[in-house]
């Protein structure tokens, strides 16, 4: 494989609207709220989602610092279970396609 | 000693009387907010009660999002309701098994929440001393903590 050293090619990059709808997974999002206790979210999310303690700090701290973060992904029955079961704990989740 | 402590299969419960008695009867207030709210769709104009039933959908005005909210909204309602009642039945028992333990953590979550919302808690509230609402969502959220770490404790 060679890189084009004179000019760049033009390349058509696929985009989202060349793939059938379905093919994107749904995004779950848990966003920041100021009363869930930072303790208890990254306890939540390691109960239901089976991630470590690590993993689920770390989703935490994203959720705490960044705004929100996104705990998991599938079909859309998959991802509203995920926000059935986060509504439940009375996290703010939502899901969406990217 | 611990208020909470794994033993065995199950949790022993070391709380105050007083404690106990707030327990029991929070949950109830909350619950007969949950039930008038079935069936009446100004309900979700109260911002605390819609905190507990957040839209599925960041996109929360699509069909997807009606649909959803039309058949999970009762089943959402039940959840809270099983919780708050493992809480309030159980104020004043000697040990409690985990999964009652674990109703105990979301019934808070709900109560806390509730609470929250209505005294406009934000990331930089500081709690003014002497403000007896203040003083329960304080004392839930320790309590919260305090569950949390026995669930998180191995057996």
């Amino acid at each position: 494989m060679t890189t084009p050293m004179i000019a760049p090619v033009e390349v058509e990059q696929p985009t989202d609207e060349d793939k059938p709808a379905d093919d994107r997974p749904w995004q779950v999002i848990v966003w920041n709220d100021p009363i869930n206790l930072m303790s208890y979210v990254t306890f939540v999310l390691q109960k239901l989602f089976g991630y470590s303690l690590e993993k689920a700090t770390k989703l935490m701290m994203d959720v705490h610092t960044k705004g929100k973060a996104v705990v998991s992904s599938g079909d859309r029955e998959r991802a509203e279970l995920d926000v059935f079961r986060l509504h439940e704990h009375g996290l703010w989740a939502t899901m969406e396609k990217p | 000693m611990k208020r909470i402590k794994r033993k065995g299969d199950g949790y022993v419960i070391k709380l105050p009387e007083e404690e106990r008695e707030l327990l029991a009867s929070l949950p109830g207030q909350l619950v007969e907010l949950l039930d008038a709210s079935a069936g009446d769709a100004d309900a979700m104009s109260d911002p605390a009660i819609a905190r507990l039933f957040p839209d599925a959908y960041s996109a929360a005005d699509g069909d997807l999002a009606d649909e959803y909210r039309r058949l999970m909204t009762d089943d959402l309602r039940d959840r809270h309701r099983a919780a708050l009642e493992t809480l309030a039945a159980g104020a004043h028992a000697e040990r409690v098994d985990e999964g009652e333990l674990y109703a105990w953590m979301t019934a808070l979550t709900q109560l806390r929440l509730v609470l929250g919302t209505r005294l406009g808690i934000t990331e930089d509230t500081i709690p003014p001393e002497d403000d007896p609402a203040f003083a329960v969502y304080s004392y839930l959220s320790y309590l919260q903590e305090v569950i949390v770490d026995a669930l998180s404790s191995n057996r």
